[in-house]
């Protein structure tokens, strides 16, 4: 009888809070690296990495600016098979994968009480208030 | 002692899985991208499997995806008429080149700079990457959908397969079409193979090789069921097909012969492909599920860890796990 071939470990499979492409990792400190950690302050030059800072904490409060004025607002989230619905925003996390909203209202007329949606269902969403879609992906890499 | 083969499934997927590819060796060794229809492609370590991202942002089923040689470049077909071009090492879209119909292929140069797309409006497009707002070079003559296209002959040529049952030899320079294939079936898959020049066709239960310069038919080989999709190994000792009865199959490229069959999956495998290295290969299913089989089975290499005789009852650290072929991450 044949003996099944031994394994270390089974393959990790994907987290499910992040898209994944850990910065930490050698191959993206290698490739990517476009900024000066800050543990390394001793070792670089401290105007520039107060440059640094300062760019970081501009980007950082546009971020917080940009999801406080959406705080409130309706929105539409567009699921996938052609469903739309209607919420009121409340925040994001930083990756932009997770929403809270609330007052769900589908276009069959139903109404949900104050609820979590999780971004893995909606395909796109803008904001009813806005001409055209809010691009918060362009906010999010933030360190 | 005999050893039976422990494949490593890979899950994550939620839909079926319709296209794999392999990056070519580099410094952190070789990467593996997955087409989904749940839209999200992901990228894997190539010898273990494990997850390293998903690429976010496609509308829509993903059909095809590639790396670059490198694996710092990634791209995307898909049914949101969109084909996307992809940072591989912070997962970022870099661009999103809009079509009039559903992307199904998509192949860069060896050096990254162009990107071949074609899908269901029956049109080969050739982007420049170094100049994305510039229109694409545009190749017409398939009269139905492009399933599968590919740069050959160092990048001079281009090879498209589709619907109306023909594979195509392109010249780059000319945009004209230099050469037909006409099938009385339907093409599941091409590869290309630069070593050698070899094209690897599949058609009902046939895995059929071919000059990819002059389209002229080396050998054929019959499996037991329908193939969706077959690989030649970089050596050209073996190559691996799998298709609708759910098993993957191994057989000498000389002889023809048909040396080992594996049933893991729980659907018909729709993709296929060996490591650059030849040492293992990874098969697509629509279980929604990858799995990574050894090409010679026993070897230590990867997640796999021979135990030799020798090594029973002494000390080691490492804990092994023997499990049955049905394993999940």
């Amino acid at each position: 009888m044949a003996t099944p071939v031994p394994v270390l470990r089974l393959p990790k499979g994907p987290d499910p809070n992040s898209r994944g492409f850990d910065p930490n990792s050698p191959r993206f400190i290698a490739l990517c690296r476009t900024s000066i950690s800050s543990s390394a302050a001793s070792d670089t030059d401290s105007e520039q990495l107060q440059k640094e800072q300062h760019a970081r904490s501009v980007l950082r409060e546009g971020f917080l600016r940009c999801l406080l004025s959406m705080t409130n607002k309706k929105v539409q989230f567009q699921m996938y098979e052609n469903v739309k619905v209607e919420a009121t925003f409340g925040a994001s996390d930083i990756d932009v994968l997770n929403f809270q909203s609330g007052n769900f209202l589908g276009s069959g007329g139903g109404c949900w009480a104050y609820s979590y949606l999780i971004r893995r269902s909606p395909v796109s969403f803008s904001g009813l208030m806005q001409p055209r879609p809010l691009n918060l992906n362009s906010l999010k890499h933030l360190n | 002692m005999a050893m039976r083969q422990t494949p490593l499934t890979c899950s994550g997927h939620t839909r079926p899985v319709v296209d794999l590819a392999f990056s070519g060796i580099t410094p952190y060794g070789y990467f593996l991208i997955s087409a989904c229809k749940d839209g999200k492609p992901m990228l894997r370590q190539g010898d273990t499997g494990d997850w390293i991202g998903t690429f976010l942002g496609h509308k829509g089923a993903v059909w095809g995806a590639t790396l670059n040689t490198d694996a710092t470049k990634a791209a995307t077909a898909a049914a949101d008429f969109t084909a996307k071009v992809w940072d591989a090492v912070s997962g970022d879209e870099v661009l999103s080149l809009a079509h009039k119909h559903i992307v199904k292929t998509v192949s860069f140069t060896q050096d990254s700079n162009c990107l071949l797309t074609g899908g269901n409006d029956k049109l080969l497009r050739i982007y420049d990457l170094s100049s994305p707002e510039a229109a694409p070079q545009e190749i017409s003559g398939h009269t139905s959908a492009i399933k599968k296209a590919l740069w050959c002959n160092n990048d001079q040529q281009i090879l498209s397969a589709a619907d109306d049952k023909t594979i195509r030899l392109w010249d780059r320079s000319s945009m004209q079409e230099v050469k037909t294939l006409t099938f009385d079936t339907s093409v599941s898959s091409m590869e290309y193979v630069a070593d050698g020049q070899i094209l690897v066709i599949t058609y009902g239960k046939t895995i059929a090789f071919y000059n990819a310069l002059s389209l002229e038919m080396i050998k054929t080989v019959e499996a037991p069921a329908p193939i969706n999709s077959a690989s030649l190994h970089p050596e050209k000792d073996f190559f691996v097909a799998g298709g609708d009865d759910f098993k993957l199959y191994k057989f000498d490229y000389s002889t023809k012969e048909e040396l080992e069959s594996y049933k893991g999956h729980f659907g018909p495998v729709h993709c296929v492909r060996f490591s650059p290295d030849g040492e293992l290969y990874a098969s697509g299913s629509e279980d929604g599920t990858l799995r990574l089989w050894q090409t010679a089975v026993g070897k230590t290499y990867g997640l796999w860890k021979c135990v030799l005789p020798e090594d029973l009852g002494s000390e080691n650290p490492e804990q092994l796990y023997t499990s049955t072929p049905e394993i999940k991450a």
